[in-house]
């Protein structure tokens, strides 16, 4: 993918740059609002990658006025103010997700990784399919090798949200956010033993496991064997 | 600045511009409310003299024609020399006088049509003795006539003096510029000792303020214990010096315990490195320490934002308006996350939640409030279990009491002994018994904040055995 950083702070942007060659994109910094705008309105990015405090012209600016000329490229917003009414008013500038410094690399890279995504596939499919595990959206049925999977509504909506991003790595974070619509930081370890009730029900019985556990990420759902 | 009312002072006060702006507009308002008036009156005044003038010159005539010239000409005579009377003029068809208290009058007043009395006419009366003659000279005389021929020629002229008329508006002006004067002197004196005690205390809530501002936060305004606006403003103002106070507090308390409670993992951590760095690099030792590190800075950085977190909502600076919320559906939605873990550990997990309970309140950090509870009730009461043998066991019950949500978290664990139960609530605040457990001590401080932040309040229960934590939040 191609990447856009809009950052100042050259220290987290060559990390970052580092960062994301290593994981197989490409990326170009700017490293003030201005500068940033005109790149981001002159070149085409998959995704941006933008912090709040910018010198010229600070971030939520640029996305906004990108959003009202027209432009979607998908932004994900980093910075250190970390509050929720920091991330509302991130979204509601025209952001696409919010993540606050310090983050672990893994968390902006599957964030980043999905956002790219979005560009490229739609979003109304009312029937996921990865291997021989099926999930119909209208009828909230579940299917694997051809036989039915009865899942709790909230187990569902976590199968539907890991089957959207099939491929991609997501976060705890992403789905406490997603699935349960909340914020926190648990203490506990509340998203692996869901993780692993749904798996005991979609992956124990069967021939090979299709949700996958990242080390140091969080989860995938993928056919390993194709 | 020292309390003199200079004069200077003075005009630069509201109250004096206040004032000022008052007495100009009701002074012109009196002005033309007066000045009305006075018109009025006039020209009522004037238009019944006109009416009984005419209707004596009718009278007259009606004589003349009934009695014949020489009794009538005795009449306006007789009618000239009582007291008070209006003036006559009798003259023979040449303008020769006859009879009358007339001595000059315009002859012009004869030249107008008979219906038309006005304006007044310049007149000489006769004197009737030495004072008046001398006065002739000095006095102008004005009045208005009924002009009247009769049969035989001779003219008949009836009027009335319009002096006091005319004097009449002149008088009144003179008395109300008096009167105007006076008010302003009077208020001015007046509203001197007025503003005198005002800006004293004004004065005093200045300098109190001053004593404020170079440092000493206890200080607070005086009452009068009169009530009025000033003590009104002086009871708020005192109320929002005890908010700034305690912020001030607080600001400190979180300044030390961060100071002492967050260099502690530091400098846990660069040990470690430094260790790490000085030893032999064995590649799985060296992975380790590095693994361990970013877990305390990510411990680190959960610590400071809860800390900013209690901290803003603490300062009332959660900025998100308060939003009606379903409380009933939030704790269902946190107790069904939760039972997973219970489920796990093997611990009983009992939810009891009355519908449709609704509160005002802010999503995120009710959320973050009662998972905090859910989650210490789930740790202490794991600890039970390897200690007495008991089964471990969670309760969460909310449901509506008198105008308020009641929500009871509670576990069987070791619970919290009754003096220690309001220190908890404080900042990095571990009880002995846990200070070796995962856990940042800040949870209950969240909790506490965030429920007098939406006017509610945070009770510890003993559950005998166990801990109840008890949240009360007023319904929406």
């Amino acid at each position: 993918m191609r990447i856009l950083i809009i950052e100042d702070d050259l220290e987290t942007a060559s990390y970052l740059q580092k960062a994301l060659d290593e994981a197989g994109h490409s990326s170009d910094l700017a490293s003030d609002g201005e500068t940033g705008l005109s790149d981001a309105q002159t070149g085409q990015y998959d995704v941006l990658i933008v912090d709040r405090m910018l010198p010229k012209r600070d971030g939520l600016s640029v996305i906004s006025e990108l959003r009202e000329t027209g432009d979607k490229t998908p932004a994900l917003i980093l910075s250190a103010l970390g509050q929720v009414d920091d991330r509302v008013e991130g979204l509601r500038s025209g952001g696409d997700d919010y993540l606050t410094k310090p983050f672990a690399f893994s968390e902006l890279l599957a964030r980043v990784e999905i956002l790219g995504r979005r560009s490229t596939t739609t979003t109304a499919d009312t029937r996921y399919q990865v291997a021989d595990l099926e999930l119909d959206r209208l009828s909230h049925t579940v299917k694997r090798a051809g036989s039915s999977i009865l899942l709790q509504p909230r187990e569902f909506r976590l199968l539907e949200y890991l089957m959207r991003n099939a491929g991609k790595v997501v976060t705890r974070t992403m789905l406490l956010e997603h699935v349960w619509d909340y914020h926190f930081d648990p203490q506990t370890n509340v998203i692996d033993v869901h993780i692993s009730r749904l798996r005991g029900k979609i992956d124990k019985d069967f021939d090979h496991q299709l949700l996958h556990t990242v080390r140091g990420a969080g989860y995938v759902l993928r056919d390993n064997a194709s | 600045m020292s309390s003199a009312i200079t004069l200077r002072n003075v005009f630069k006060t509201t109250a004096f511009r206040i004032s000022a702006i008052y007495i100009v507009i009701f002074s012109l308002f009196a002005f033309f409310l007066i000045g009305y008036l006075v018109f009025s009156s006039t020209r009522l005044l004037t238009e019944r003299l006109v009416e009984d003038m005419v209707t004596e010159s009718q009278a007259l005539l009606n004589f003349y024609n009934r009695s014949g010239i020489r009794r009538f000409a005795l009449a306006v005579e007789s009618r000239s020399r009582s007291p008070g009377a209006g003036v006559y003029l009798l003259t023979d068809p040449t303008g020769r006088y006859i009879a009358g208290n007339i001595l000059d009058i315009p002859p012009r007043i004869f030249e107008r049509p008979p219906d038309q009395y006005r304006p007044p006419v310049p007149y000489t009366p006769v004197p009737t003795n030495i004072t008046e003659f001398r006065e002739l000279e000095s006095e102008q005389h004005a009045g208005i006539f009924a002009v009247r021929t009769l049969p035989s020629g001779f003219k008949l002229v009836v009027g009335r003096d319009m002096g006091e008329m005319q004097r009449l508006p002149g008088i009144v002006l003179r008395a109300v510029v008096f009167s105007i004067v006076l008010l302003i002197l009077l208020g001015i004196f007046s509203w001197f000792f007025i503003t005198q005690r005002v800006l004293k205390r004004i004065d005093a809530v200045s300098a109190t303020g001053q004593q404020i501002m170079d440092g000493d936060f206890s200080k607070r305004l005086p009452l009068t214990g009169s009530g009025d606006e000033f003590d009104r403003l002086s009871e708020n103002l005192n109320a929002m010096l005890g908010r700034i106070e305690a912020l001030v507090t607080g600001l400190k308390n979180v300044t030390d315990n961060v100071a002492h409670d967050l260099k502690t993992p530091i400098s846990r951590m660069r040990n470690r490195l430094d260790l790490a760095l000085q030893s032999v690099p064995d590649p799985d030792a060296q992975r380790d320490v590095l693994t361990s590190a970013i877990e305390e800075c990510d411990k680190l950085i959960r610590i400071f934002d809860a800390l900013l977190r209690i901290a803003r909502v603490e300062a009332g600076a959660a900025a998100e308006e308060l939003k009606l919320l379903d409380l009933s559906s939030i704790i269902s939605d946190i107790a069904e996350l939760y039972e997973a873990v219970a489920d796990e550990s093997g611990i009983d997990f009992s939810v009891e939640i009355s519908e449709n309970i609704s509160v005002n309140g802010n999503r995120e950090l009710l959320g973050q409030a009662v998972v905090n509870l859910v989650e210490n009730a789930l740790k202490y009461s794991a600890e039970n279990r390897s200690d007495e043998g008991r089964e471990p066991q969670v309760t969460i019950r909310l449901h509506s009491e008198k105008g308020h949500a009641i929500l009871r978290v509670c576990d069987n664990g070791p619970g919290i002994p009754q003096e220690q139960r309001s220190r908890v609530f404080e900042r990095f605040v571990r009880l002995e018994e846990s200070r070796t457990k995962p856990g940042s001590g800040l949870g209950l401080s969240l909790v506490r904040a965030v429920a007098h932040y939406l006017n509610g309040e945070i009770v510890l229960e003993d559950n005998e055995p166990g801990l109840c934590a008890v949240l009360t939040l007023p319904l929406a």
